[in-house]
């Protein structure tokens, strides 16, 4: 019977050889194995870094796939591009559908003229110019904390009477506690939150009392509510419980003869500091203030006429988007006790976010509506969105144009950046799970962070992170479908539909890739490209990336998503 | 890896004491099985699968006879499933699942002229692996289970042939680390033919 022992072992030695457990494997040989298994399904998307993202192998399934191949700089360096090439092999050559295009008569109104350019380099030109301040005052503060010297004004406490004259400084070009160029406004209306002051210098065919009435009660109802129960309360060192808004020519003066656009209204921290006591400022003016456009039919005070309808259709924006600039530096003086002013491509986000609200409030329609070109057939959306949402619009479909060069957080400023701001923002609270817009947006403005750092505070996991999955729901919105992977959606708006309607088309710069070229993309820190192909049936296609001719950095990601 | 008790059990059976293993009360039988597997339903698809394609199923076992009409048995069995797409995406052109299973056989008391019908359950320990590129990629160890029948006729003293047909279930899934994880339904049709040697 020994055979019996024999056997008994040689069996057991047998199927315990076959026993086996995973171990790590390479990527290419997992890609193998999902796609084998079927890979991605229409709205599924794999991200890979670095070497990891060198070859991605997709399709082979017996129906022709669509896919986007988006690759993200992760990186907050700026000033380094990251040069990369994509080809591809085994893809389809058949052609794509045209894109959506705009229908005949659009009922969106494409702004008059740039107007946030000037206002944007003004902006950071008047925060650079200011930042010494709150580091100065910071400094003594935390020595001697007291604000002793609240100085009397006469828009102070309860002194401003309408009718009353007042003078205020207007200089931007000097330094911002030197220079003077002071106005004599008179108060044309004294609402619950708002005192409203006119130049008496403006030019001829400008507002009335009652339309600066009117001002001020939308401030009241629309603006303040609005704005401060997301952003919070603004400070109020001049004891008016007001803010104070300025419409004077000198906002059109800074229009040079030779630019194209103009200054709609702007904010100046400077007016936040006492001109006596610790870190005074003389030229302040001493009070929550802002200046806006005024109506100049007759180009008396700059080449560019503005009509009085079109300047009181678009001041409540204006103020709206100044106000968060207001709140924001008021807080981080007087409140948050941060030792930085916020980064601009983060403070003019959020502003333009304020605009964005203006826009909710006014349509009466909630963020995450997804927004689209079916909704325009109602009256009052449209002039919401012509009122309070289309520059950011414009903004947005210009980032869209050049989208490899522009990215939100770039430290220069122009609309794209501006459009992309805050289209990010957006699309981060849309998809903050535990916290909403007030907690969001209120968390940034009542921060002693600033930028990527005050961001990150902000966000499940880094803003990196959330920038190229923004970057890559620029494509995948609207696009793939609703019912997949959240993420790959922006929930508050169709701009598939709505753009088409400002522009020629969707206007984001899409490459297409096929198996005879490569394509080329360029792309600086924080920035996403976009480069589509096809598989063909029963045929897996490999899609390689290099830089510079070798495997691709580790600040290098690549999502690919399955769109059709 | 291996897993250490699975190796121990077969250094641990050959020091067994030849009297003792001699001594088993229990009538026992090591069953080599052959056959071909068809592949069905989302496995065999081509949307969501490789497309499996039938292959070559194998297996090897013991099985105790606790009474006349009633065994359990346990062993080792594997199929190899063809894939045509296999070799465009860089892999071998088979798909293999592998495992061990243990069962249980009822003989039905239905016998004549020396053939005794079967039915078998079992479940398994099974997972479904591509090789290619110099490596070997498996899904986790999942259970699945085995139902078949079949028949058996002895012949000389301790010899067995038994031809069957089975039913093979077994769920797959792979933890990729950089690609969302998948899960696919393994299902085949095996006709297999067993040679038993009774100890």
């Amino acid at each position: 019977m020994k055979y019996r022992r024999s056997l008994l072992t040689a069996a057991f030695l047998v199927f315990a050889g076959c026993v086996e457990t995973q171990s790590p494997t390479a990527p290419l040989l997992e890609q193998s194995v999902f796609t084998a298994l079927g890979g991605l399904q229409v709205g599924e998307s794999l991200t890979l870094s670095g070497s990891a993202a060198a070859d991605v192998l997709l399709g082979g399934t017996s129906a022709a796939g669509d896919f986007v191949v988006v690759p993200f700089h992760a990186s907050r360096v700026q000033g380094i591009d990251l040069l990369l090439e994509v080809a591809g092999q085994s893809l389809s050559t058949s052609s794509w559908a045209a894109p959506l295009t705009s229908a005949a008569g659009s009922s969106l109104t494409v702004p008059q003229a740039p107007s946030s350019v000037m206002h944007e380099e003004l902006h950071r030109r008047l925060t650079n110019a200011v930042a010494p301040l709150l580091a100065e005052y910071r400094r003594r503060s935390a020595v001697a904390p007291s604000r002793s010297l609240i100085p009397a004004t006469d828009l102070s406490g309860s002194n401003a009477q309408v009718g009353q004259l007042v003078e205020l400084n207007t200089d931007v070009m000097g330094t911002p506690c030197g220079g003077i160029d002071l106005r004599t406004g008179r108060v044309e209306a004294i609402t619950q939150r708002a005192i409203v002051v006119a130049d008496i210098e403006n030019p001829s065919g400008g507002f009335s009392r009652a339309d600066y009435e009117a001002f001020g009660r939308e401030f009241d109802d629309l603006v303040h509510p609005t704005i401060t129960a997301v952003f919070s309360n603004p400070t109020d060192i001049d004891e008016n419980g007001r803010v104070v808004i300025f419409f004077t020519r000198a906002v059109n003066e800074m229009t040079r003869p030779q630019d194209q656009g103009y200054v709609g209204g702007f904010f100046y921290a400077r007016d936040l500091f006492f001109t006596t006591g610790e870190g005074s400022c003389p030229a302040s003016n001493v009070g929550e203030m802002f200046y806006v456009l005024v109506p100049d039919p007759n180009r008396e005070a700059s080449h560019i006429p503005h009509t009085r309808d079109n300047v009181f259709r678009g001041a409540i924006g204006t103020i709206g988007h100044e106000y968060q600039h207001l709140i924001n530096a008021s807080r981080r003086i007087y409140v948050n006790d941060a030792l930085a002013f916020e980064e601009t491509w983060l403070d003019e986000g959020l502003s333009h976010i304020g605009e964005e609200l203006l826009f909710y409030a006014d349509a009466g329609i909630p963020p995450r509506s997804n927004v689209s070109a079916a909704d325009l057939t109602e009256q009052h959306i449209v002039n919401a969105i012509n009122r309070f949402g289309v520059q950011n619009l414009v903004r947005y479909g210009l980032y869209l144009e050049d989208v490899t060069r522009d990215s939100p957080t770039d430290s220069g400023d122009d609309l794209a950046t501006r459009g992309a701001a805050w289209s990010f923002l957006r699309y981060a609270a849309d998809h903050q799970e535990e916290q909403t817009d007030a907690e969001f947006f209120g968390g940034l403005v009542n921060s002693t962070r600033s930028g990527f750092d005050n961001l990150g505070a902000e966000l499940e996991g880094t803003p990196l992170d959330w920038l190229q999955r923004w970057g890559v729901s620029v494509y995948t919105d609207d696009l793939v479908p609703a019912s997949g992977d959240a993420l790959l959606q922006q929930p508050s708006w169709n701009f598939r539909t709505l753009l088409p309607l400002l522009f020629d088309a969707f206007p984001l710069e899409v490459r297409t890739l096929t198996s005879s070229g490569s394509v080329q993309l360029n792309l600086i820190s924080g920035t996403s490209g976009y480069v589509r192909f096809r598989s063909s049936p029963d045929e897996a296609a490999r899609v390689s990336t290099t830089s510079g001719g070798t495997t691709p950095p580790e600040k290098l990601r690549v999502t690919v998503v399955r769109t059709g | 890896m291996r897993t250490p008790g699975i190796r121990l059990l077969p250094i641990l059976l050959a020091f067994l004491p030849a009297d003792l293993a001699a001594q088993l009360p229990i009538p026992l039988a090591i069953e080599a099985r052959v056959g071909i597997a068809a592949p069905q339903g989302e496995f065999s698809g081509t949307e969501t699968s490789f497309g499996a394609e039938a292959g070559p199923t194998l297996g090897i076992g013991l099985r105790l006879d606790l009474v006349p009409q009633l065994g359990i048995f346990g062993g080792y069995q594997q199929t190899n499933f063809g894939c045509d797409r296999c070799a465009g995406l860089l892999l071998d052109d088979s798909a293999v699942l592998k495992g061990l299973e243990a069962g249980v056989q009822l003989s039905l008391p239905l016998a004549a002229a020396g053939v005794i019908p079967w039915i078998r359950g079992s479940v398994m320990q099974q997972t479904l692996g591509f090789s290619g590129q110099g490596e070997t990629l498996t899904s986790e160890a999942a259970i699945g289970y085995n139902a078949g029948a079949g028949l058996t006729a002895r012949f000389a003293e301790r010899f067995e042939i038994s031809p069957g047909v089975r039913f093979i279930s077994a769920p797959a899934d792979f933890d990729f680390t950089t690609l969302p994880d998948r899960h696919i339904d393994v299902a085949a049709f095996a006709i297999d033919f067993a040679l038993a040697v009774r100890l």
